[in-house]
């Protein structure tokens, strides 16, 4: 974990879960393992994570090989790259997602008028 | 001003919905099926039922959440009119706040309510800096305040279906409404308003299309 008081200044390479409630600068990669930007994570960095949880701020692009989770109290600039991507209600994004859907827009199914809490983008479809 | 005190409606209610005659159109299937992995390009707030409806396509979404600095940027222009910024340095600005539109040309846009967020003596200069940022095939689509009286109100929309538009919340704000010529005018030869509906609660839906699709169609 790196805690809500520390800043660190470079890159990070973990073989290993890891929290980051304070501030990151330069580059965070966890092949392997989650990745949790808490709520009071700031991290400024490009992000390569199995899995990405981002309940704080993140200016960075954002590549989740299994899934990257925005929260409602999340906040990303950047691009995401992942075969996943939730966003929950509240959470706020600005940047770019590739979607691998391939309807056609006519058939898309309308979606139901009250939104779901949180939304599972699948690239599989 | 922006964000002037009012209701805003509670995120625990189901978002009021839009239905649409020109999205339909705007996302025609034999149309989209040419343009293979589009380019989408929206103004709006990310929220899940405009991910779970783009996510249909094979696309890539560029997200710009641009209402909020836009509205501020105008307030600012508004201050500066005794000696008012060229379009040149207009576009640099503009192009600094858009900045996450990247490198890419956009085969549709959504720009919901934006052209009301742009000062009138910046609509040229926005025309112009999305010039470079449009595909010659693009389709756009959005709002604008219609008629005289209606309350002016900075909406975050998203996509909810085919021809279903989900306004997820409302509140009142300082905007800049302008005529349907005005527009025309500023967006110049490459994008012009195509189609426009006009809704009850006096907002004119519109349709953009790119003068050289419309040339092709023609043929």
């Amino acid at each position: 974990m790196i805690g809500s008081k520390v800043k660190v200044n470079g890159d990070i390479i973990s073989s290993e879960d890891l929290l980051v409630e304070g501030e990151v600068t330069g580059t965070i990669t966890l092949s392997e393992n989650e990745l949790v930007i808490g709520t009071s994570g700031r991290v400024q960095a490009n992000i390569n994570a199995k899995t990405v949880r981002i309940e704080g701020e993140v200016k960075g692009d954002v590549d989740g090989s299994e899934r990257v989770v925005i929260c409602a109290s999340g906040n990303v600039q950047g691009n995401v790259s992942s075969p996943r991507v939730m966003l929950e209600d509240g959470g706020r994004f600005k940047g770019s997602i590739d979607m691998g859907g391939s309807k056609p827009a006519s058939a898309a199914k309308p979606a139901p008028a009250v939104a779901p809490e949180v939304h599972t983008i699948d690239k599989a479809g | 001003m922006i964000g002037l005190p009012g209701k805003k409606s509670d995120r625990n209610e189901p978002p009021e919905t839009v239905t649409s005659r020109l999205l339909p159109v705007m996302l025609d299937e034999k149309r989209l099926a040419s343009l293979g992995t589009l380019n989408i390009l929206d103004f709006g707030r990310a929220n899940s039922g405009s991910l779970e409806f783009f996510n249909q396509f094979s696309c890539r979404l560029c997200v710009l959440d641009a209402a909020d600095s836009l509205l501020e940027w105008s307030a600012g222009l508004q201050t500066r009119m005794e000696e008012p910024p060229s379009n040149q340095q207009m576009q640099l600005e503009l192009s600094g706040l858009l900045s996450s539109m990247g490198a890419h040309r956009y085969d549709l846009v959504f720009f919901w309510d934006t052209l009301n967020h742009l000062h009138e003596h910046a609509l040229c200069a926005f025309a112009g800096l999305m010039r470079r940022y449009l595909s010659a095939d693009c389709r756009g689509h959005g709002f604008m305040l219609h008629k005289r009286g209606t309350q002016p109100m900075l909406r975050h929309m998203g996509m909810a279906g085919d021809n279903l538009i989900s306004v997820h919340s409302q509140t009142p704000a300082v905007l800049y409404p302008h005529n349907r010529k005005v527009v025309n005018d500023a967006l110049g030869p490459d994008l012009r308003i195509d189609q426009g509906v006009l809704h009850g609660d006096g907002h004119l839906e519109f349709l953009l299309v790119s003068d050289a699709a419309k040339a092709q169609g023609k043929r």
